[in-house]
């Protein structure tokens, strides 16, 4: 999968998980970016990525992802 | 050893005089002797020889937990068994009464009685502090976001380093450890911010949070005598209190912290700017609210336990069930142990933990009608008379919350908000009542006073995008000392001090 399909398929994640056909999410998008996306729904969204690529983020990983730019490298080293 | 002492300061100055002629490779070593030296004389031997073992335990659990990186199972193993053995050394010097009482009570419904009294137990200085530092660094190892320290004595030191031994903050390995051992050359900047900062503390703490004090503790100690507003007086003084001790106490933990160039995360970032409670915890003791989330909320909702309880929950109730149900119990049960680590009463746990918890979880059950409600009343959401409203009702919660906290008993909290309603009396603001709560005119006029210099710097802050030493430090030398020399002046005229202040009041010094 290329890196576009990689954000293709993370909007669609992002807009089930919070409920918003609007968002549009590329490499520096952050929480602080989409209005839901606090600790509180931070899990549900790594789970719900995990299973729409079918991988696992280790606890490292979920506590220092920094932006979805480094989400995305993530994915494509584990794919 | 008294922080607000002179001969803390000494100490430390001989410190600092030690550290910036040693070689810069051997700094660290420094560091070390005076932190061993530091807990030796506030604990005694035998204490330090307690924090010694638990640290010596981690370092072999963490060098163990990297070894059999290969094997998970075992890993797993040795790092469980190492949180275990850290999380125990703290309920037994912290906790155990909270267990004492659960025990005689559970045995009291039968009708009998536990030969068991509580006990009374002195607990290494700053033990609630390094304690969750080594279980973050355990987990960190495990995951591999920290390298395992092969040397014992570095782990010491990043476990008991002196400043943060006072009053936290939590630290973690990859924010300080290699600025504790790498070793600072002697910086201009370092002393003069450090200096500041200091005062600043003292600002805060011995001229604000001590004038507070006697009016919060002439209500407290006496609640049973006060009703209506004087108890929302009390309350409120009581989060301001708090507020500038901790807060304070903070300053001069990372004020001491920067003369030696090594600069700890911030635990503050004005917190009554908070628009919701979550907000609050993000912005107030923020080291602690990060650790609960990294440590025990993402691994707790991630786990087996919760994916698959909510699996079933969706299966049977829906996919919005499925997600919140989770949520919400993972949320309670880490409120409750922030609440349990302030202290094993029902008054911490309650009044700084699951109250908290019942406050996010009851707001996200009821978002999607306010949601509704909001655009029934075409309220305008993005202007400032609405966040003001959100920040007054944020802060009303915090002050709720914190009079429990406050309260000697989780019953003696509630009964005093039960005074707060029974009588309206506003007179109390106008026939000087208030100057009978144990300060006089003039010392509420100082407090005022200083309580506006707080805000303003607060305000400089939040616009300026900066600190304000920062902004200070751009300003020409005359407006800079003279504001300097004002506030140094401030302190030493109005601060509490001197022979029979006990400095050991510091609200957070307990933890």
């Amino acid at each position: 999968m290329t890196r576009e399909g990689v954000f293709e398929k993370l909007n669609q994640v992002f807009r089930d998980v919070f409920d918003d056909e609007e968002i549009q999410v590329n490499d520096s998008t952050t929480a602080d970016d989409i209005e839901d996306w606090d600790s509180l729904e931070h899990i549900n969204l790594i789970v719900a990525v995990e299973k729409a690529f079918g991988m696992k983020f280790n606890m490292g990983e979920v506590t220092t992802m920094k932006n979805v730019g480094e989400m995305a490298d993530i994915i494509l080293q584990r794919m | 050893m008294n922080i607000i002492s002179l001969s803390f300061y000494v100490a430390v100055l001989c410190a600092l005089i030690l550290y910036y002629v040693t070689p810069i490779k051997f700094r660290w070593g420094v560091l070390l002797g005076f932190s061993g030296y530091f807990v030796v004389n506030a604990n005694g031997i035998r204490l330090a020889a307690y924090m010694a073992a638990v640290i010596v335990c981690t370092y072999v659990a963490a060098l163990l937990t990297d070894r059999y990186r290969k094997a998970p199972r075992l890993s797993k193993t040795i790092l469980i068994i190492g949180i275990i053995l850290d999380g125990v050394s703290l309920v037994a010097m912290k906790e155990l009464n909270f267990f004492i009482h659960g025990a005689r009570a559970a045995v009291s419904l039968f009708g009998s009685s536990l030969p068991l009294n509580p006990v009374s137990i002195l607990a290494p200085i700053g033990i609630s502090y390094y304690t969750l530092s080594l279980i973050g660094y355990l987990a960190d190892v495990y995951w591999g976001t920290a390298k395992a320290e092969r040397n014992p004595l570095k782990v010491a030191l990043f476990a008991g380093y002196f400043p943060v031994l006072i009053a936290g903050p939590i630290v973690r390995k990859r924010e300080v450890f290699d600025s504790l051992m790498e070793g600072h050359p002697l910086e201009y900047r370092n002393i003069t911010y450090g200096l500041q900062r200091i005062v600043w503390g003292f600002f805060k703490k011995l001229v604000i949070s001590e004038r507070f004090a006697v009016v919060v503790n002439t209500v407290y100690d006496n609640y049973y005598v006060y009703s209506g507003l004087y108890v929302w007086v009390a309350a409120v003084c009581f989060l301001m209190q708090l507020y500038t001790d901790f807060s304070g106490g903070i300053d001069i933990c990372l004020g001491i912290s920067q003369l030696f160039g090594i600069h700890l995360p911030e635990n503050f970032e004005l917190p009554f700017l908070s628009r919701s409670v979550s907000e609050f915890w993000r912005r107030w003791h923020i080291t602690l609210g990060g650790w609960l989330r990294d440590y025990i909320y993402y691994p707790m909702m991630k786990s087996d336990l919760f994916q698959g309880l909510g699996t079933r929950i969706k299966k049977k109730w829906g996919k919005k069930a499925g997600k919140k149900i989770p949520l919400y119990v993972v949320t309670l049960i880490s409120w409750f142990l922030v609440g349990f680590w302030h202290g094993g009463g029902w008054n911490y746990i309650f009044g700084v933990g699951l109250f908290y918890g019942m406050v996010i979880v009851v707001g996200q059950i009821l978002e999607p009608w306010f949601k509704r409600l909001i655009a029934i009343l075409k309220i305008n959401t993005e202007c400032f008379s609405w966040h003001l409203f959100q920040m007054a009702r944020t802060f009303l919660v915090l002050v709720f919350a914190n009079s429990l906290f406050r309260a000697a008993s989780l019953k003696s909290g509630f009964q005093m908000w039960k005074m707060a309603f029974a009588q309206w009396n506003p007179w109390i603001f106008f026939d000087k009542s208030l100057y009978e709560l144990g300060l006089s005119q003039t010392e509420w006029e100082i407090l005022m006073v200083s309580l506006l210099i707080l805000l303003v710097c607060g305000l400089l802050r939040h616009f300026l995008k900066i600190p304000v030493r920062q902004w200070l430090g751009q300003q020409n030398m005359l407006f800079r000392w003279g504001v300097l020399i004002l506030l140094i002046l401030w302190v030493f005229v109005y601060g509490y001090y001197g022979p029979g202040f006990d400095a050991q009041s510091f609200i957070y010094f307990q933890f």
